[in-house]
């Protein structure tokens, strides 16, 4: 977007991202992926590849995984006993070391407390929502 | 696999989480440090995130098991259902038999 006119008038439009100054985190962020494509340590088609990957993972997916459990009695089984192997059985490129499933039942809720460090499923469910992280 | 990289528990044992003491990135809370509880799964062998974390060379594969307590029994006071339970997965170095003081 062109800088060089004056905001003398009033924007018809919400401010695109161009309007908007940088973060103190997008400036380091920017910095360092500068550096390192220009130490060659990385490469921009390889962040890109990286972000594609990550875009790929949504909640839909283990959405996708339950709802065939529900109609399909032994791919439940193959779930519960492997889940990464069911995950990719449904063309879902999960990247991860390891997956584990749990059923609840009328007598047991399971509730997944997950402390984000660097262990969340991306490449299944992308991005954890905002409400679970501390800094968002 | 390296020596002493072998499951030492068995589903089913009782066994107390150490307190190590250990700063950085380790992934044992201290809400279950000194309780104890039963081995649920042997989750496999993984690198040892506190080496990993800062990038450590040779770094081995250890055991990582899910342990199961009674929430009642990591909170004093716990107001929740008496059947409520915790699993978290706790690697190897912190596990002790149970009668470990």
């Amino acid at each position: 977007m062109n800088d060089a006119h004056e905001h003398s008038h009033v924007h018809a439009h919400a401010p695109s991202d161009d309007d908007v100054a940088l973060t103190e985190e997008e400036a380091k962020f920017i910095a360092l992926k500068s550096l390192l494509i220009e130490k060659g340590l990385i490469t921009a088609d390889a962040i890109r590849a990286r972000m594609e990957a990550d875009a790929c993972g949504t909640p839909h997916q283990g959405a996708r995984m339950v709802a065939k459990a529900w109609s399909d009695a032994n791919y439940k089984a193959r779930l519960l006993s492997d889940a990464k192997s069911a995950a990719i059985e449904l063309g879902i490129p999960v990247t991860e070391a390891a997956l584990l499933a749990l059923e609840n039942t009328p007598r047991l809720h399971n509730l997944i407390v997950c402390t984000l460090c660097s262990c969340y499923p991306r490449s299944l469910l992308g991005e954890p929502r905002c409400a679970s992280r501390a800094r968002c | 696999m390296a020596a002493g990289a072998e499951p030492r528990f068995a589903v089913g044992d009782r066994v107390r989480i150490l307190d190590l003491g250990k700063p950085g990135h380790v992934r044992t809370p201290t809400y279950v440090r000194g309780r104890v509880g039963t081995i649920e799964r042997f989750c496999g062998l993984f690198e040892n995130p506190e080496e990993r974390a800062y990038g450590r060379e040779g770094r081995e594969r250890i055991p990582l098991y899910r342990v199961h307590f009674e929430q009642r029994e990591l909170w004093p006071g716990y107001a929740g259902d008496a059947h409520d339970t915790l699993e978290i997965e706790i690697y190897h170095h912190w596990l002790a038999p149970e009668e470990t003081p």
